[in-house]
Formats: C-alpha cells, sequence, structure tokens
C-alpha cells in the first residue's frame, strides 16, 4: 500500500534523529533509505513502524492516518500490520522455525490448517521448505535472515521495512539474496522501504531512493537520476566518485580554478559561483594515455604512483603535475597497464565534470 | 500498573523508612501511631557522636572492616584465580570451596566460632588444653572478629573476580604470549591489569558488607567488648527507655560512611564494564602452577575446613553433647555423652517448627514478589521512554548504602505510622526484606533483560502480538535463567537475614535466624546449636528444590 511520511520529526533526548522528513512511497514499489552509519535511516524506519513515537508530523499508510501529531493519533505497532526485518533479525532462538513464522497468524486468531498452508506457502518462498521443526538457534545468517523474511512475508503486510538486511551475510551469499529479494519484492507486488548504506545495494533494489544525511533527506530520485546528477559533491563522495576537488571561479567564462592547485578546469555547466563548490570526476571518466593527446583543454600530465589490479579493470593513482593525486579506473581491453613511476597524460571531457555545491542547502 | 504508582510504591517501601530515620535523627521525639515525631526539631540527638562510645565504635567499625575486607579478598582472589585460571586439580572442588560458605548464614558461623574457640570452654581449646599446651584461643577479640568476617565474605570476593577472570578474552594474553610475555609478566602485564577493576570494585563491596554487619559483631564483639556502630545502634534501641533519637542520629553516620563508600563502588564498577572484554564461547587459557599447585589446593582445604567442617562439627558436638558444660574433651567420648535427644527435642518443639516455616514463608514470598518488583522495575527503566524512568533506578539502589539494621529502624517506624494492620504480622517481614533487597533483585532482572536484545520483543509487537503478550512469548523465556537466578539469590538472602528483622519481629513472627540469635542472647547454647544445624538444612533443601525448578547456581553477585 502507499506510504507517505509528512514533516516527521524525530527526537532522542535534546537531539533531533530525524529532522524534517518527506516521503512518499507508491503501491508496489520500493524505496531504498541511504545514507552513513548513524544518519538516521533506522529511526526513520522505526517510525514507520510505531516503534519511536516522533514529535510532529504525519505518517498514512494505504489511506489510514496511522500518526498523525497535530490529530493525537499514535495507532499502536501491533495494529499497523507492518512488517520488518530487524538487522539483528530477531528471530526467537528459543522458538521453533514453524513457531516463529506462525506467530503472527496465531495472533490474528486463524485456524489451524490455514496457519499451516501460509506458513508452509512463505518458507517455500524464501526457499526453506522443510525446515518447519527446526530450532531457531541453530540457522545460520542468511538462514535466519530468511525466517525473519518469511515471517514478515506470511502477515502480508501492508508495507515491508527491511533494516540492513544483508549487512550481517558474507560477500557472496550477499550478491545472490540481493537479486532474490528485488525478484521477490517485484513478484509479490511488495511495498518495501530499505534501509542500507552501501550503494550497490540502493542502486539493485530501488524505484526511489532517498538520501539521508544528519536526519535529513538531501536528495530524492531514481537509481540513474541520483547516480549521474547527485545534488551536491558529498552524495557524490558517498556514491563512491572519488575525485572531489575544490575549485573557484577564475575569471574566464567556461573554467574553474583549483583551489589550493594552478590547475584550470574546462566544464560545461558555468553557474555555481562561490567557496564552498566543488569539481567532481569519475573515476571511470577519467582517460589516462601514453602520448599527448590532441584534447585542447583539461589536459594533464603526471606520473603514476599506484597502480591496482582489479580483474576487468587497472585502478591507477595518478600525481598530477603541479597539481593533485586524480584516480582513474581503466579497462583493461585499453592496452597494457602502465606501471608505477611511468609518466602518462590524463585528460576529462568537459561533459564528465560536475561542478556541485559542498553539501545541499 | 502505571509508573506513578510504582513511584508511590517505592517511596513507602524505601524513601519512607530513610526519611523518618533522617527526621527521628533531628528530632526529640521518635515516630508513633499517628504522629511522624516531627516535633521539637534538635542537633541534640548529634551530640552523642562526640560520646567516648561513639567514637570508638567507629574507628572499631573502619579497623573491623578494612582487615576483614583485605582478609576477605585475599582469599577469595586467591581460590577465585586457582579455580579460575590455573591448572590445579578438582576445578570444580575449588568452586565449589569458594562459594559454600555462602549457604551458611553468618550468624551461625559467628556462633559456631564461638562454641570452637570461646576462651575457656571452646572444643580448641579443650583440645590443646588435652595436650598440655594451655588455652591457645580467644575468638572475643579483635583479630578473633576480623578472622570470622573474612570467613564468611569471602565467597562475596570469590564470586565477583572468579567472574571477572573467566569473562577475560584469551586474546588479549595470547597477544602478550606471542610479543614475548612470559607467565610473570602475563599476568603482572596484562591479566591482573585488567581485573584490578573487578577487585577493588568487591573489595570496597566487602568492606561495606562486614561495616554494616551485625550478627557477628553482635555474637563476638559483644562478648569481648568491642562494640561497632550497628551493635552500638542495636544497644541504644534496646536501653530502657530505648534512646531512638540517638540511635537514629548514629545511623545517619553510619549510612553516610556507606553512601560514600558505595558511590566509589558504584564508579569502581562503571569502569570494570569497560575493561573486562567478555566473549561469548571463549575459554580462558589456564595456566601451569606446577608445584604450587598442592599448595593452592591446601589453602582450599584449609579454607574449607575452617569456614565449613570445623564449624559444623562444632555445632554438633554443640547439640548433641548431653551434659551442657564440657571442661575435657574426652568428656565427650564417655558412656552417654553425646545423644541426638537434644536435636530431636528442637526439631519437634513449636518454637522451631514455627519459625521454620515463617522463615519459608517470608523467603518464598519475598523471592517471588521481589522478583516480580524487580522485572517490572527492570523493563521500565531499560524497555521504556517513561520520564523519570531514571529516578526509579536511583530509589531502587537505595538500600545499597543504607545498613541493614538501619532499614529495619526505619521500616519499624513506617510500619507504626502508618494505618495498616501490618505491623506484628509475618507481611511487615516480607515488605522489609523487599525493599533491603531490591537492588539485588533489580541488579540480576537488569542485567538479564539488557541480554535480551530489544528488537526480539518489538518484532513480534510488529507481527500482531500486544505488548504483554509479547514480552510473554519471547522476553520472559528467554530470561528465564537470569529469571531463576535471581529468584534463587533473593530466596537465599531472605532465608539469612537478622539485622532487618531485629526491630520488626514479635513473639508470633519469630524467623529462625531470630530463634537462634535469642538462644545465642540467653546462653542457650545447645539449643542454639541444634536449631542452626537445622537452619542450615532447610536452607540446602530450599536450594535444592529451587533449582530442580530450573534455577542455576547464584552467579548473580550479591550485593
Ligand atoms: N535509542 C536511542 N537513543 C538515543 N539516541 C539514539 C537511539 N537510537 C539511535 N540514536 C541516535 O540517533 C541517530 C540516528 O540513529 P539511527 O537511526 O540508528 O542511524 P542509522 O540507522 O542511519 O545508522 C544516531 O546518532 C544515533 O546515535
Ligand atoms: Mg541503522
Amino acid at each position: 500500500m502507499k506510504v507517505t511520511l509528512e514533516n516527521i520529526d524525530l527526537k532522542y533526548g535534546d537531539t533531533y534523529a530525524v529532522k524534517g522528513v518527506n516521503a512518499e512511497i507508491e503501491d508496489g514499489h520500493s524505496l531504498v533509505l541511504l545514507g552513513k552509519s548513524g544518519c538516521g535511516k533506522t529511526s526513520t524506519m522505526r517510525c514507520i513502524a510505531g516503534l519511536e513515537t516522533p514529535v510532529r508530523g504525519r505518517i498514512t499508510i494505504g489511506d489510514q492516518v496511522v500518526f498523525d501529531s497535530e490529530k493525537n493519533i499514535n495507532i499502536p505497532s501491533h495494529k499497523r500490520n507492518v512488517g520488518m526485518v530487524f538487522q539483528s533479525y530477531a528471530v526467537w532462538p528459543h522458538r521453533t522455525i514453524f513457531e516463529n513464522v506462525a506467530f503472527p497468524l496465531q495472533m490474528k486468531n486463524l485456524g489451524k490448517k490455514e496457519i499451516t498452508d501460509r506458513v508452509d506457502e512463505a518458507l517455500h518462498l524464501v526457499g526453506l521448505d522443510g525446515f518447519q521443526k527446526r530450532g531457531a538457534s541453530l540457522l545460520s545468517g542468511g538462514q535466519m535472515q530468511r525466517v525473519a523474511l518469511a515471517r514478515s512475508l506470511v502477515m502480508r503486510p501492508s508495507v515491508l521495512l527491511l533494516d540492513e538486511p544483508l549487512s550481517n551475510l558474507d560477500a557472496r551469499l550477499r550478491d545472490r539474496l540481493r537479486i532474490e529479494l528485488r525478484a521477490l519484492q517485484q513478484k509479490l507486488n511488495l511495498t518495501c522501504v530499505y534501509v542500507t548504506h552501501d550503494q550497490g545495494e540502493a542502486l539493485a533494489l530501488a524505484d526511489r531512493i532517498a538520501l539521508m544525511q544528519n536526519g535529513k533527506l538531501a536528495q530524492v530520485g531514481s537509481p540513474g537520476d541520483i547516480y549521474e546528477n547527485p545534488a551536491s559533491a558529498s552524495i557524490a563522495d558517498f556514491l563512491g566518485v572519488t575525485n572531489i576537488f575544490p575549485v573557484l571561479k577564475n575569471g574566464h567564462p567556461g573554467t574553474y580554478k583549483m583551489a589550493e592547485h594552478r590547475l584550470e578546469l574546462t566544464t560545461v555547466d558555468y553557474t555555481l559561483d562561490g567557496d564552498a563548490i566543488k569539481a567532481c570526476i569519475r573515476p571511470e571518466d577519467v582517460i589516462v594515455s601514453g602520448q599527448r593527446p590532441d584534447a585542447d583543454s583539461n589536459n594533464w600530465a603526471g606520473e603514476v604512483s599506484v597502480a591496482s589490479y582489479q580483474g576487468s579493470n587497472v585502478r591507477y593513482l595518478i600525481e598530477l603535475d603541479g597539481g593533485p593525486a586524480i584516480e582513474a579506473l581503466v579497462s583493461r581491453r585499453d592496452g597494457p597497464p602502465a606501471g608505477k613511476g611511468n609518466r602518462v597524460w590524463v585528460t576529462a571531457s568537459p561533459s564528465d565534470i560536475q561542478i556541485l555545491p559542498a553539501e545541499v542547502a | 500498573m502505571p509508573t506513578w504508582l510504582m513511584l508511590a510504591l517505592l517511596a513507602i517501601l524505601i524513601l519512607m523508612p530513610v526519611a523518618l530515620i533522617l527526621i527521628s535523627a533531628f528530632s526529640s521525639s521518635t515516630p508513633r501511631p499517628g504522629s511522624i515525631g516531627l516535633s521539637g526539631l534538635t542537633l541534640e540527638n548529634f551530640k552523642i557522636l562526640s560520646s567516648h562510645q561513639s567514637v570508638t565504635a567507629l574507628t572499631n567499625s573502619l579497623v573491623v572492616a578494612t582487615s576483614a575486607s583485605v582478609l576477605a579478598m585475599f582469599i577469595g582472589g586467591t581460590l577465585a584465580f586457582l579455580a579460575a585460571r590455573t591448572n590445579i586439580w578438582g576445578k570444580a572442588v575449588i568452586y565449589f570451596i569458594g562459594i559454600a560458605p555462602m549457604f551458611l548464614p553468618s550468624l551461625v558461623g559467628a556462633l559456631a566460632w564461638s562454641l570452637l574457640a570461646g576462651p575457656a570452654t571452646g572444643y580448641l581449646n579443650l583440645l590443646t588444653r588435652g595436650i598440655g599446651l594451655g588455652n591457645l584461643f580467644n575468638v572475643y577479640t579483635m583479630p578473633g572478629l576480623i578472622f570470622v568476617l573474612a570467613l564468611y565474605y569471602a565467597p562475596y570476593a570469590f564470586l565477583l573476580i572468579h567472574g571477572a577472570m573467566t569473562l577475560m578474552n584469551p586474546d588479549l594474553e595470547e597477544a602478550a604470549s606471542v610479543h614475548g610475555g612470559s607467565l610473570g609478566k602475563i599476568l603482572s602485564t596484562v591479566t591482573f591489569p585488567l581485573v584490578t577493576p573487578a577487585i577493588l570494585g568487591s573489595g570496597v563491596l566487602i568492606f561495606a558488607l562486614t561495616m554494616e554487619n551485625f550478627p557477628v559483631a553482635q555474637m563476638i564483639g559483644t562478648p569481648g567488648q568491642i562494640e561497632t556502630l550497628p551493635t552500638f545502634i542495636y544497644r541504644l534501641m534496646n536501653s530502657a527507655p530505648a534512646r531512638g533519637n540517638e540511635a537514629a542520629a548514629v545511623a545517619v553516620v553510619l549510612t553516610v560512611v556507606l553512601i560514600a563508600v558505595t558511590a566509589i563502588q558504584q564508579r569502581v564498577v562503571m569502569k570494570r564494564n569497560f575493561t573486562t572484554v567478555s566473549g561469548k564461547g571463549m575459554k580462558p587459557r589456564m595456566m601451569d602452577i606446577g608445584k604450587l599447585r598442592g599448595v593452592g589446593l591446601a589453602f582450599a582445604l584449609g579454607y574449607f575446613a575452617l569456614a565449613i567442617v570445623l564449624p559444623v562439627v562444632a555445632l554438633l558436638l554443640a547439640s548433641l553433647q548431653s551434659s551442657p558444660y564440657v571442661s575435657n574433651l574426652s568428656q565427650l567420648f564417655g558412656e552417654d555423652a553425646l545423644s541426638f535427644w537434644s536435636l530431636f527435642q528442637t526439631l519437634q518443639s513449636a518454637t522451631f517448627l514455627d519459625a521454620a516455616r515463617n522463615s519459608v514463608m517470608v523467603a518464598v514470598c519475598v523471592a517471588v514478589l521481589g522478583a516480580a518488583l524487580a522485572f517490572y522495575l527492570s523493563y521500565i527503566v531499560y524497555r521504556t521512554k517513561t520520564p523519570g524512568r531514571k529516578s526509579l533506578e536511583f530509589v531502587a539502589m537505595l538500600p545499597l548504602a543504607i545498613p541493614a539494621i538501619v532499614m529495619g529502624l526505619g521500616l519499624l517506624w513506617t510500619w507504626l505510622v502508618l494505618p495498616l494492620p501490618v505491623y506484628g504480622t509475618i507481611v511487615v517481614l516480607i515488605i522489609a526484606f523487599i525493599a533491603i533487597y531490591l537492588p539485588q533483585g533489580y541488579r540480576g532482572m537488569s542485567a538479564s533483560i539488557l541480554q535480551v536484545d530489544k528488537d526480539l520483543e518489538d518484532s513480534a509487537v510488529l507481527l500482531g502480538s500486544t505488548r504483554a503478550r509479547a514480552v510473554s512469548y519471547v522476553t520472559l523465556p528467554l530470561m528465564k535463567t537470569g529469571v531463576m537466578s535471581t529468584v534463587l539469590l533473593l530466596l537465599m538472602l531472605a532465608m539469612r537475614e537478622l539485622s532487618a528483622a531485629l526491630f520488626l519481629f514479635t513473639s508470633n513472627t519469630r524467623l529462625l535466624a531470630i530463634v537462634v540469635f535469642d538462644n545465642y542472647d540467653n546462653g542457650a547454647l545447645r539449643s542454639a546449636a541444634s536449631t542452626s544445624l537445622l537452619y542450615i538444612l532447610v536452607i540446602l533443601a530450599l536450594v535444592v528444590l529451587a533449582k530442580a525448578f530450573g534455577a542455576r547456581a547464584t552467579n548473580g553477585e550479591a550485593r
């Protein structure tokens, strides 16, 4: 069901953990809350679940207002029909898997037969057929994650909340479950809010991404939007743009000057001014060549200080003459890799250099 | 139960007794039915503090508590190290020896030691006289008092230090070993520094416990004319007419000393939480102590003999000997010298049976109700955002700093003043013990509730259950061990308590501890000894029963 958050403020003691959050999740869509640890993702999610009480704002699930500070509405958690997979999974170790998964159905006083059928169905969905009788304390991390998921799915939640569900798993399992989760969400047409601090996970799982910084939503958009057009340098940094240089307008239209070096940058977009602006260049947009290229701008010489082979790619750190170190990600196909100490030429197309404010205003 | 009701409950249980003591200390009359005695504010009562008796009592208390806690720490710490970290033989036995004296109330220990080492007629003196060495022992002295206190408080040191030593992360020591440290170096640079906070913390705790101890001081100190603050308070209350206001003034002083000491302890214990690294499933390294194993074992067995074997033998002899006076050991081996007559007599006496029934009833009620109250409090403090929950915690922990005998006095006045028909019944004893042991119960419960991840309960609520249902389906079952340990701990503590009951019992509500104490006071040593033996048996039976219900050993701290 559609979920709406309006102007949510949450305080712990005197400090705001969430401030002025507005978000809308379409029915059957998934919203990913992405941000650094401690930025307020879990807190936002707990507000939807009713586990925290915001000091201000309104939360609507479907057409039911579950929280409204002005009208004093606060539906308790157990009546919100919200599913939640906790970061710790919260699978009850003293109960069997069947007992864990059947719990929400027992709370609805359903018949024995229906409970058994629906538990079987849920366990089948998550790939745990035949695990009913097992004790929950003997499961691996991946299996616990599946039990927690089945336990939430079985109640057919209006919205499913997942708090960093993959962060406790090893890398391979994480990759596989990421795909399974997305497939399951689309197949069941689930409305999901998914919390993560991993941008790769966010891009793979989201219909929309809401980027959180210091308790506020800094940018909301489709994965493509956010990736292509980050709203600030700190968001770009978070999304893996490693080349970020403070710059200043230098008088010649169409160019900026590096604040700490004498190098000039030619860009397409030339509107921003001030002392808190930064140039951002993705490592994969940096072109490295052995000879001086014939481009007439953004043309710098330098020396390779680190070359790190990564299978399909090589990652270089290049010290530019009279400038900063710049990182480049070069495909293996583009010729034999240069080694440490080699002299190289570095260019970047003006359209690949984004000039962004340091922070979202 | 709403929070304000809880606050009201704690106010009556704890704040009111404390307030009444304070008021009495500054007043010329003590609380009576219908009056809290707030007439005639005066500082007169504090004059007693400058008297020779007060100064001596305070000095004695400080000397006894300091020496006894150092000695108890030495005994308990050594046993803990042996049991937790060395390759000594029979570790389970050492562990048992470390905690066994807890099941012997210090009151009974004191009685047994006065039987063993009383100046002329103590069994040990009979023995040395028999082999021509004359009277060697006199327990009614300062060293005697210190010795007996240390014997029966060493188990507290043992438990705390043992806990810290087993929780230590072995990686820390292994790292020292990998980097070239010898065994001695590892001990001095890693092991001991890491457990130092635990050691200091338990040292301060034992200081406080021995400082406020009444039974041992009364039974060993008073015959030797060594008065401590608790016995001084008792004497003031028991003089005719009772000097309640002056007793309150002395109580305030004793409490201030203990609050200071407890404050230090809390700080030290806080630090401990950061330093000992607890880890599940980690086995601490066992150190090879070579030839010292024999010395260690002898030490443990020696302690066991002094704390348990000799006292129990003495109690047995005293209750079995037919003639009340024995001046020569050989008299004990004569025809008909020993008989079970007295023991059976006691077992059948109404005094014993009533007291046993009262004791068990009080202990069971205190354990169950106290644990329930402690759970509810911990839940409010750690699982809700109720405003004022920190002050609830503060009040619940307050009795820790107040000597039991002082709380007993305050509770006496509280239930005299309150218009409820409770005073003189067994209910007032239950209320008093719940109040006194609330800190222990609260600590056990909150440690246990903190080990259960809050998400586990929250998820049940999200899945559609009410909060109460979630607590009973998820939280309580997961806390089972902790809950049972707390219940057992409260059961033991309530079974042993004497000081708080002294001002509250009546002839119809006597407890086993009271009967033993009275018998001793009246010089009925044989009867005191037989009651003590049966008292120990009742305690053991309760422990066995409680364990059968699923409790684990008292691995919580007593204070
Ligand atoms: N129960 C709490 N009490 C006080 N502060 C909290 C509590 N939970 C979280 N916080 C604080 O609120 C902020 C946001 O926390 P959280 O929502 O858990 O962040 P995230 O999930 O993004 O890592 C953090 O600074 C955290 O320290
Ligand atoms: Mg989080």
